[in-house]
């Protein structure tokens, strides 16, 4: 029994810190999600909460994706009633603090999509810190409309998909 | 040729901000107007839908939820869109039928009719997409005080890779044709349902 927990625990560590080393040891990743949307969509967004256990903070300078051509860190904003969405060259996820990525706020923007994400499918995502160590994020397609019509949508889903490759 | 854009692009922003520093001062008297019972805000407008011409005064009698966006908007379209719809799904079929959900491009340039219906459907069949001319779209979103600009990021690219900056109103627009509330990607479908049932009632 204890062997088995103690697997389950290194898979865990594993997975949470794939590829990982340097500053990207002291983060925890949770919610990493991204959403499905329309198949003739380009664009998706992803979010997810980062959090800081280290003394120090950690820059992340960068991400990319398989799934897309480019990712990119977005922020929207609201002036004179106009909402804009602003690219940030990095963010920081300050020391013993976290930073989140949600709706309306700051968002991973995933440009150029090779196909379209269906729900629970997983996307990885890398995101490169400045110390140049680099972690690697597991995210699940999410389907972001209301439950109840489900059954009809990925009726509707299943037809769409014979001509999407 | 990239350049040439650009340049384009940081005077016609330029030309921009002028118009929205004016705008959020009119956006201003708008509410008072609406609050007031006045008409400047709205109107009636033809669009493109995949069936073809779309006009407001389709729906008399019927109330209509229009959200002016782009589909290449990846975080506040999809949020309201998919609010919208789940607020549709809320409503009982007597009062569904009696709404109708309209998404109107502000960036018809990428988002074809075929484009922006099939955005529009994916997240309630309630909703029609729709799209025009650059000038079409602008006189409707200019009548609705949704300002919006073009904009490209410094080290973008191509030339079709722009953001748009816009106005976050989702309006809800009465029987007759007037807009009698105002909300946004934060209004929650029971709110939205809630302002729904107002009207109905």
């Amino acid at each position: 029994m204890r062997f088995i927990v103690v697997l389950f625990l290194s898979i865990f560590v594993t997975a949470q810190t794939a590829a990982a080393g340097g500053m990207a040891e002291a983060l925890m990743v949770s919610g990493a999600h991204v959403r499905a949307l329309p198949p003739s969509s380009e664009v998706t967004s992803g979010y997810l909460t980062l959090t800081n256990h280290g003394d120090e903070a950690v820059e992340i300078i960068g991400a990319t994706s398989s799934v897309a051509k480019a990712v990119e860190f977005h922020e929207m904003s609201m002036h004179d009633g106009m909402m804009k969405m602003g690219r940030m060259d990095k963010v920081v996820a300050p020391a013993h603090g976290s930073l989140e990525f949600a709706p309306g706020g700051k968002h991973l923007m995933l440009t150029g999509l090779k196909h379209p994400l269906r729900a629970g499918e997983t996307v990885i995502i890398e995101l490169k810190l400045s110390d140049q160590s680099t972690l690697s994020i597991d995210a699940e397609v999410r389907d972001i409309r209301h439950q109840r019509q489900q059954s009809e949508k990925e009726h509707e889903g299943g037809h769409k998909s014979s001509h999407d490759h | 040729m990239r350049k040439v854009t650009g340049a384009c692009s940081t005077s016609f922003t330029m030309s921009m901000i002028a118009i929205v520093i004016a705008a959020s001062l009119t956006a201003c008297n708008g509410r008072d107007d609406q609050s007031t019972g006045g008409a400047s805000l709205g109107g009636d407008f033809t669009l493109d839908a995949a069936s073809g011409p779309v006009s407001l005064h389709d729906f008399r009698g019927r109330l209509v939820l229009a959200y002016f966006g782009y589909t290449h908007c990846p975080d506040v379209c999809p949020t309201t869109l998919a609010n919208v719809g789940a607020a549709l799904d809320m409503l009982d079929e007597a009062e569904r039928v009696k709404v109708q959900g309209l998404f109107i491009s502000v960036d018809p340039e990428r988002d074809t009719v075929e484009v922006v219906t099939e955005y529009a459907r994916y997240f309630h069949p309630g909703i029609i997409g729709l799209s025009g001319t650059k000038e079409e779209v602008k006189t409707v979103a200019r009548d609705y005080q949704v300002y919006f600009n073009k904009f490209f990021d410094q080290d973008s690219e191509a030339d079709d890779d722009y953001k748009m900056a816009h106005a976050d109103h989702l309006f809800l627009i009465d029987g007759n044709g007037a807009v009698v509330d105002m909300m946004s990607h934060h209004t929650k479908p029971e709110d939205i349902v809630a302002a729904v049932r107002r009207q109905l009632r």
